[in-house]
């Protein structure tokens, strides 16, 4: 951990300095490839902040300290802090309170003069091709999807809820993952990917150029008894511009050329009687046009052999838009 | 903007909160000199609407997720060469960001018995480079040590703090 602590800190520091792009390319592709790398850099950039700023109230009571028992009074004292009872631990500054509300006055100003708008959430659920499964049973289409509306990909099927280890449907039908299949010709078996093109042009019509997040789910069953091999069960969006039937031929290499990505993973080893829902959030850049959605069953624990999936299910998958649409407001009397 | 009583359980939420909510848009970011900015439009987007917040519900919560549109739209507005993360890893990280910054508060709590540890020279070294704000090529001709030498210095100064922080708060459950 300490490796890659050093390696993110060099990269960071690196993307701050230099005007080669090639450390914040490589920063970022760490820390999207890497949940470890995320969780150092948090931590990292969290714990520089927790110590600058008990740095800075430090060096503040040093200069104060002296004669000066009501300056005193407005800072934690860092020598009797750890005594504090938890409960008190956060109490701030009386000046930075201060400085707050007069932040927040200032703030109502600018707000009147009507530079700044607030803005309102609004939530539209974009449309998926049977994103219940519930249309026809059966096997789906093998192999990546070459137009919008279809769920296609490596062996699974759609099975009622009465299927063997569905036991935990609560009713209709549900995609079962059955078997695993290579990216590649010559790649290993590890995962049994389902996707579904999705067209993006209305919801980009819906958003009108307001900043916009794309949030995906998916609700997961591991069926298996518990203590079996551990399954890495997932949802994942890619967002592109450009022409979708043109994917097929270049999958999975084409993923290099998403322009946003994000994956929402759940690791199993069974014995769960629950589903469990999974869900992940991207931007809407302004240039996407179409959204790959990628549901998939991933183990790695059958030293070469294709694992047999048969008891985890996916259904009731969910795109929506998320986006802020400004308000306009009436401009206070004076 | 009329402030009336039923504000007060927002603003000393806010006001107790500020910090974490500067950590979580400094780790967002990974550019201090964007903090100041971005923080304040946060404070603002929060003021907004203070009303949606059930004051029975955890505060940071909320906030983060205020925060995060915030932050985004910020990203909409820079150009790429200003910004460290892409959009992406930025969501990626959020909910890393967001444990690490819930954490604040004990965290520079539990950081003041870590710095009592330190030797004169090692507080000075973190005085003079977070406090007065002197880079490492000034700190290092200063000193009269190379710069990758105060680097690595300054990198297990970290790494120590950061392990005496962890055993504070596990000693503490």
């Amino acid at each position: 951990m300490d490796e890659l602590d050093g390696r993110l800190q060099e990269l960071l520091e690196k993307a701050l300095t230099q005007s080669d792009p090639g450390p914040r390319n490589e920063l970022n592709r760490l820390l999207r490839e890497n949940a470890d790398a995320r969780r150092c850099i948090a931590r990292f950039l969290v714990d520089e902040q927790v110590l600058l700023s008990r740095l800075r109230e430090e060096s503040l009571a040093a200069i104060l300290t002296p004669g000066s028992v009501g300056a005193m009074s407005l800072l934690p004292n860092p020598a009797k802090a750890k005594h504090r009872a938890p409960s008190a631990l956060w109490r701030p500054s009386l000046a930075a309170a201060a400085g707050l509300v007069l932040g927040l006055f200032s703030a109502s100003m600018v707000f009147g003069s009507g530079l700044l708008r607030p803005a309102t959430l609004k939530v539209h659920r974009i449309e998926l091709a049977n994103p219940g499964f519930e249309e026809e049973l059966g096997r789906l289409p093998s192999g990546f999807p070459v137009r919008t509306g279809a769920w296609s990909g490596d062996e699974s099927e759609v099975v009622e809820a009465k299927a063997p280890g569905a036991a935990a449907l609560q009713s209709g039908r549900a995609l079962r993952f059955v078997h695993a299949a290579a990216d590649r010709p010559a790649g290993l078996a590890y995962a049994c990917d389902v996707y579904q093109l999705v067209d993006l042009r209305p919801a980009q019509a819906l958003s009108r150029g307001a900043p916009s997040t794309l949030d995906f789910s998916a609700a997961f069953h591991d069926g298996r008894p518990a203590g079996s091999t551990l399954a890495k069960i997932s949802c994942r969006i890619y967002v592109f511009s450009g022409d979708p039937a043109s994917l097929a031929k270049r999958w999975p290499d084409a993923q290099e050329a998403a322009l946003t990505t994000a994956l929402g993973r759940w690791e199993s080893s069974g014995g769960n009687s629950e589903w469990r829902r999974v869900e992940t959030q991207t931007v809407l850049p302004a240039s996407a046009e179409f959204a790959v959605i990628h549901l998939a069953a991933w183990d790695s624990s059958q030293e070469g052999r294709p694992p047999a999936f048969g008891q985890i299910f996916a259904d009731d998958i969910h795109l929506s838009l998320l986006s802020q649409t400004p308000q306009t407001l009436p401009v206070p009397k004076r | 903007m009329v402030h009336s009583p039923s504000d007060r359980p927002f603003l000393e939420a806010l006001s107790r909160h500020q910090p974490a909510l500067e950590a979580f848009c400094y780790a967002s970011l990974g550019r201090r000199e964007d903090v100041p900015e971005v923080l304040q439009a946060v404070v603002i987007r929060l003021w907004e609407k203070s009303a949606d917040w059930d004051t029975s519900t955890h505060f940071l919560p909320w906030a983060f997720a205020v925060a995060r549109f915030t932050l985004l739209s910020h990203f909409r507005d820079k150009s790429r060469d200003r910004l460290v993360f892409d959009e992406d890893v930025l969501l990626a990280v959020a909910q890393e960001t967001e444990r690490a910054a819930e954490q604040f508060e004990a965290r520079k709590e539990a950081l003041g018995s870590c710095l009592e540890k330190l030797d004169h020279e090692q507080r000075r070294l973190l005085n003079a480079h977070y406090i007065t704000g002197q880079g490492l090529r000034e700190l290092a001709g200063a000193m009269s040590r190379s710069e990758s030498a105060l680097k690595m210095t300054l990198l297990r100064l970290r790494g120590q703090l950061r392990k005496c922080i962890d055993r504070q708060l596990t000693q503490a459950i």
